[in-house]
């Protein structure tokens, strides 16, 4: 059941009771979380390889990535986000050791652009894995 | 008179495997190819056709190929090209990405003789290591511009 207060939706029990203790939605338990503060969600997530040829692994509203050139990827969301004021994670795991700077250049509504860096030479890379998550 | 039509009997396991091995593909600004992979999950909702018409940038035209066709080692990816349904690796700008690899490479050797250059005691012995360097990395210089071929190209960035 959704209570609605203001513009904020409390999701409770049946009979309006706020839940307690630890939820389970499908076969994944939820914890419920301590404290008031409010929880976001992630609106867009996906890891891929940048090894090789590009392979996606799992995703969540991401229609595809475009392999632009060597650590230069665009990440494109199914559904748009409202507007370009999201917050953008990327993270990379190291394929020469070398240590890697994961950033995010243009982004739009609808899609976001990562690059990966060796941290050594600052010069763009394939590194063995990229993980790209979108909050707003 | 009654006809009945038969369904082609094609599995929907095989049918999804055919769609996420093909890619989209189209030519940037820059001039190097861009490869587009659809999601698992954005295939179960959407054709790859609907897929380009949402994520290839608008005005640039695309083809739909099968994975195959791309290449598997990225050495020269950024020289990497497409014209009817194949990507084909452009020399000069191979042998670009091959130069940077080899002052890259030259950098690294030159690093610690630097420091060892400013060093009174040391600087003449540091010289004749750095002209050493300059040697080597003159006659690699010559093998890539004289390179006939990505292959020959492949074997030389390897060697760095």
């Amino acid at each position: 059941m959704a209570i609605l207060s203001g513009s904020e939706v409390y999701v409770t029990a049946d009979g309006g009771v706020p839940f307690t203790g630890v939820q389970t939605f499908g076969s994944a338990p939820m914890p419920v979380p301590s404290g008031s503060a409010p929880i976001y969600a992630c609106r867009a997530w996906v890891n891929f390889n940048g090894v090789g040829t590009v392979a996606i692994g799992v995703s969540g509203n991401v229609s595809s990535v475009t392999d632009n050139g060597v650590g230069d990827y665009t990440v494109n969301f199914t559904t748009a986000m409202p507007d370009t004021n999201y917050s953008t994670n990327v993270t990379a795991r190291a394929s020469l050791g070398a240590g890697e700077i994961p950033t995010y250049g243009a982004t739009t509504a609808s899609s976001v652009n990562a690059n990966i860096y060796r941290g050594d030479t600052n010069v763009l890379y394939d590194p063995a894995a990229v993980s790209v998550t979108i909050f707003r | 008179m009654f006809c009945m039509t038969q369904q082609p009997l094609v599995s929907p396991y095989l049918d999804k495997e055919i769609k996420m091995s093909q890619v989209i593909i189209y030519t940037q600004d820059n001039g190097t190819v861009a490869i587009i992979r659809p999601t698992e999950e954005a295939l179960s909702t959407m054709t790859i056709e609907q897929i380009a018409a949402k994520d290839v940038p608008a005005g640039m035209l695309f083809e739909i190929v099968d994975d195959s066709a791309i290449p598997a080692d990225r050495t020269f990816r950024s020289a990497w090209e497409h014209s009817n349904s194949t990507i084909n690796i452009n020399m000069p700008k191979a042998q670009d990405i091959a130069h940077d690899k080899r002052r890259a490479a030259r950098s690294v050797e030159f690093a610690p003789l630097d420091i060892k250059a400013t060093i009174p005691s040391e600087a003449v012995n540091a010289e004749a290591a750095r002209q050493v360097v300059r040697d080597k990395y003159s006659a690699i210089q010559l093998n890539i511009d004289s390179a006939i071929n990505v292959s020959e190209l492949k074997l030389i960035v390897e060697g760095l």
